[in-house]
């Protein structure tokens, strides 16, 4: 049991070192992923009035914008950035469901009842969004 | 350096190593993934932080067999998750994780079986050791 002092050394410095950067990346999680605030889907490019494209990111684990408001019978594109896959369904009317997304893959849903439509993400039923159709 | 090491050493040094990997792709995924994920993120947290305690105790002789067995629950329990998360009806604290082939995913697997191997390969080798020597 005579292990040189290096390798007790490097491997010391290596567990201290995953520590600190677990308590470091604490402030950390999730900053490059915030969502943009409630209001108004961003609007994509091509669309135009009724018929308009809107666009939902999905990051960090939650849906951006969480809150949006749509016109009847435009499109909806969710678009997942995340590295886990996720989906945008409404589990309670059946309006929509996107399917399972992975990494950078979009799926464009088109709301033609104004109403509001509560979704989840099936995969990770804590993540929720609402469309308000107009 | 390493000409006087047992095979009990060796085995030690390279779990402790495979543990570190453990750690370091869950703080990874704790920073760019699940850090908004509710329960999983202080887990994946804690997996990184507890991989980082592990690797040091296993560098303290008097530790290093409790240690082990830690390593040994730590991947245990990150596997086991990940099977609740795959083959779960409704995953685990409200994850499903629908793909095991993704890149960090297999990462893990990987360090978390080859730390599982090791270290109980050690504490295998460690206990054989000592009904040896007190025969």
């Amino acid at each position: 049991m005579n292990v040189d002092k290096r390798i007790l050394t490097t491997l010391t410095a290596l567990g201290a070192l995953l520590i600190v950067l677990s308590l470091v990346a604490i402030p950390f999680k999730g900053t490059d992923a915030e969502p943009a605030a409630s209001g108004e889907a961003q609007q994509g490019g091509g669309g135009g009035g009724g018929g308009g494209a809107d666009a939902v990111s999905i990051k960090g684990f939650k849906y951006a914008p969480p809150q949006a408001t749509v016109k009847a019978g435009s499109k909806v594109t969710f678009t997942n950035d995340d590295g886990a896959p996720h989906t945008a369904t409404d589990t309670a009317t059946g309006a929509f469901d996107t399917g399972t997304l992975n990494r950078g893959q979009s799926k464009a849903v088109t709301l033609q009842q104004p109403g509001t439509i509560n979704y989840v993400c099936e995969l990770h039923p804590f993540m929720k969004g609402t469309l308000t159709v107009e | 350096m390493t000409d006087d090491l047992t095979n009990s050493d060796r085995l030690w040094i390279l779990g402790a190593f495979a543990t570190l990997a453990v750690g370091a792709v869950h703080t990874q995924q704790f920073i760019s993934d699940v850090g908004n994920a509710p329960t999983i993120a202080e887990l994946f947290l804690l997996n990184g932080i507890g991989a980082g305690a592990i690797v040091i105790a296993l560098t303290i002789p008097k530790l290093r067999l409790l240690a082990a067995i830690g390593g040994i629950g730590l991947s245990m329990g990150a596997l086991i998750s990940l099977a609740i998360a795959r083959f779960g009806d409704n995953g685990i604290f409200d994850y499903k994780e629908p793909e095991l082939l993704r890149g960090p995913v297999v990462i893990a697997i990987l360090a978390e079986m080859t730390a599982v191997g090791l270290l109980y390969a050690y504490v295998v080798s460690d206990r054989d050791d000592a009904s040896s020597s007190s025969a």
